[in-house]
């Protein structure tokens, strides 16, 4: 079993504090503050002024099945939200932008061999009433 | 000399139909893997039961009455939660395993809140293994 708890900070970090995920958070709203948790995400329901400036991310843990007895396939989705009234595009830049952050994924005590990023058309989160695009990360570790 | 080319030929032609007949089946066992996976969440609370019937994994061209059955099972439960679009369309040539819950407000389900309601694609993430194990043994049996 791998440390799926140290890979949640990882993927975190990753974007949130690492100088690799510098790109991303320069074009958040808020940079390091624009980068949240799902969990902390979903406090916000019924008082979305609050939150930090958009776009922003949050990060939502998937399933970790195994394969073949050995590889781990530990998957997570970002979700990128921007405001209903501005233009998609902000939220199109950030896939190639994550997918560069994680090039050269390294973390102590998880062999990380492959990581693939796949993403969504925008989306209306009605409940927030922000367009959404989720993007997808999917480890292969051991 | 032709008729022999022609057999060799015809051999193969039967030995990829063979194949395909065999992960096509691997895949039908797949996709009702991920489907009873998807129906066993407790990611949501359902109200008319119309997501948790209508809940189905199937196989795009191969066994789509499935899909019917979720349609009709949906309008049982919930009429005016029928989604208005069909399923996209499959390209020929490519076996598409497909887990769906024909609802206008699935997609709602697994985007609002970052997903706080999701279960779809969890269901497929945490399944793909299996499903792939599900072909690869199906296709153990050709001979």
């Amino acid at each position: 079993m791998i440390d799926l708890a140290a890979l949640d900070t990882a993927v975190f970090d990753r974007l949130a504090s690492d100088a690799a995920g510098a790109d991303v958070r320069a074009v958040l709203g808020s940079l390091d503050r624009s980068v949240i948790t799902a969990e902390e995400l979903r406090q916000y329901e019924g008082q979305v002024t609050r939150l930090p400036a958009v776009p922003l991310l949050a990060l939502r843990r998937g399933p970790a099945p195994i394969s073949d007895r050995v590889l781990w396939l530990p998957s997570y989705n970002w979700y990128a939200y921007d405001d209903e009234t501005v233009t998609v595009a902000r939220l199109r830049a950030l896939p190639a932008l994550i997918a560069a952050a994680y090039v050269s994924f390294e973390i102590e005590a998880i062999g990380v061999i492959s990581v693939e990023v796949s993403t969504l058309t925008p989306i209306p989160d009605r409940v927030l009433g922000l367009v959404a695009q989720p993007i997808a990360l999917l480890f292969g570790a051991f | 000399m032709a008729d022999g080319f022609d057999a060799i030929m015809q051999a193969i032609d039967t030995w990829i139909a063979a194949h395909e007949r065999h992960a096509t089946a691997g895949l039908v066992i797949g996709m009702l893997q991920v489907e009873a996976t998807a129906k066993a969440t407790d990611a949501y609370h359902d109200v008319t039961g119309a997501t948790r019937a209508g809940t189905v994994g199937y196989v795009a061209g191969v066994n789509e009455e499935r899909f019917t059955e979720a349609l009709q099972a949906v309008v049982e439960h919930n009429p005016l939660g029928l989604a208005s679009e069909t399923t996209p369309p499959i390209p020929d040539g490519v076996l598409v395993g497909i887990v769906i819950v024909p609802t206008s407000y699935q997609i709602g389900l697994e985007i609002d809140l970052a997903g706080k309601r999701a279960f779809l694609n969890d269901s497929l993430q945490q399944e793909a293994p299996a499903v792939f194990q599900a072909v690869v043994a199906a296709l153990t049996r050709v001979v």
